[in-house]
């Protein structure tokens, strides 16, 4: 038993490092639940420290055998319980409750916003359209730095959370309501999320991944991203594959004649960093991999196993990768 | 003239029990109910629908709490059922005074945050 306890001390000690932490805040919205975050700690240590040594003095007052009869010292404890273990707790969750509350109507009020982007969830991948645009991308949300902007999500399936704890607090993702939230990440970056509600069994493979660009560069990525997909004549046979193959039944690729929206858009899949929503980083390799066998590496996705030859499995992943 | 508590102590006891959870559930169920309505229909329910049902939720449940602390005023004496009668008159009392506060968490929510956001 004893060799378990420093690999689980190790395993509580690290599990908050890596590159995603609410207390390590980039925006607004964040600092504020990292403070609500802090300030719950710390009270919850000094209750832990207070009925800790309550606990040491009534060990060490049995200890002592205190000659006090019975009547008038359990009249005393019975005070001290209800003030100590009711009262006392019932006022410091209201605090805490109110305080916690006052944080969600503040981070819950409308605010403008500079940008809006629609966000819907599905088993198991988030969908970034971009209103105005005719940018759709999938599982990378792009946005511009310092700029406040306006997330409107639902869902078309299951109830889903979105989460990037770096930004923002988690937001319920619904079917038939569209909920709202704000986030501005103060500086460029990548920041990791994931969905925060058990949503199927590859809940745990429904990453998100926040793209905070200069203004400019997010201004360029947009209007890249808008455009229609790049024919060349090297992608024909990948092309080709792509529309007589079931691939075009469920995925759109604009400008080619795919307009599916079962699964995500692939007008510029090249130019993102993960397959798979975080399974795969993105490659050649790992596009073949994927297209090969979808449900050995992500069992129960909707995408199903289509039967190529090497040939058109390699010109298949060579044309989605050339989506830039 | 005898009280209610005097005629049926036995009721009145489970009452001074029951009313704060039970209570407290239907407050629960009515308001998310309500809500779910409201967000996903884009309904309007006026405000009264909501602290009405909260504020008759907070009646009953402090109404079970002064009975059940006058019942165990009432529960003195040294016959055979005195002491499960002081039982759950205490009872009672700490049972609904925890469940008030607990429709005091449920209902600030109610009060503070924007009700679809």
């Amino acid at each position: 038993m004893s060799r378990l306890v420093w690999p689980v001390l190790i395993a509580f000690g690290t599990s908050a490092c890596g590159d995603t932490s609410m207390f390590a805040p980039h925006g607004d919205n964040a600092a504020a639940i990292a403070t609500l975050g802090r300030v719950t700690l710390a009270i919850a240590a000094v209750v832990a420290v207070a009925v800790l040594a309550f606990l040491a003095v009534a060990l060490f007052r049995r200890r002592q055998g205190v000659d006090v009869p019975v009547t008038r010292e359990h009249r005393r404890a019975t005070v001290v319980v209800v003030i100590f273990g009711g009262l006392i707790p019932a006022l410091i969750l209201l605090v805490f409750f109110a305080y916690t509350l006052t944080v969600t109507a503040q981070l819950s009020a409308p605010a403008p916003a500079d940008v809006t982007i629609e966000v819907i969830g599905h088993d198991w991948w988030w969908e970034f359209r971009y209103p105005g645009t005719s940018a759709v991308t999938a599982n990378e949300l792009h946005i511009p730095v310092g700029q406040r902007v306006e997330l409107r999500l639902r869902s078309v399936d299951v109830i889903h959370s979105f989460w990037v704890p770096d930004l923002a607090g988690k937001t319920d993702v619904l079917p038939n309501q569209t909920n709202t939230m704000w986030l501005v990440a103060d500086a460029p970056g990548q920041y990791h999320g994931a969905c925060a509600e058990y949503c199927g069994a590859q809940h745990a493979w429904m990453r998100i991944l926040v793209i905070a660009d200069a203004p400019d560069m997010y201004a360029r990525w947009l209007e890249n991203e808008a455009k229609p997909a790049l024919q060349t004549p090297a992608g024909a046979d990948g092309e080709a594959v792509f529309v007589t193959h079931l691939c075009a039944s469920c995925h759109s690729i604009r400008g080619v004649v795919a307009n599916a929206s079962i699964g995500p858009d692939l007008t510029h899949v090249g130019a993102r960093k993960s397959i798979g929503t975080g399974i795969f980083r993105n490659s050649l390799e790992a596009m073949r991999d994927w297209i090969a066998d979808p449900q050995h590496a992500k069992p129960g996705s909707l995408m199903p196993r289509v039967t190529l030859s090497a040939a058109e499995l390699d010109a298949l992943a060579r044309y989605l990768e050339g989506l830039k | 003239m005898s009280t209610l508590a005097q005629r049926h102590p036995e009721r009145m006891l489970w009452l001074g029990v029951l009313t704060g959870p039970v209570v407290w559930t239907a407050h629960l169920l009515i308001a998310y109910g309500l809500i779910s309505i409201e967000c996903s229909k884009s309904l309007r329910i006026p405000d009264v629908a909501y602290h009405g049902t909260a504020l008759l939720a907070a009646v009953l449940t402090l109404g079970a709490l002064l009975s059940a602390n006058r019942l165990l005023s009432l529960a003195a004496g040294d016959e055979p059922m005195a002491d499960r009668r002081r039982f759950m008159a205490r009872a009672g009392v700490v049972v609904s005074a925890g469940y008030l506060l607990a429709l005091l968490f449920g209902v600030l929510p109610l009060l503070m945050l924007p009700r679809c956001a």
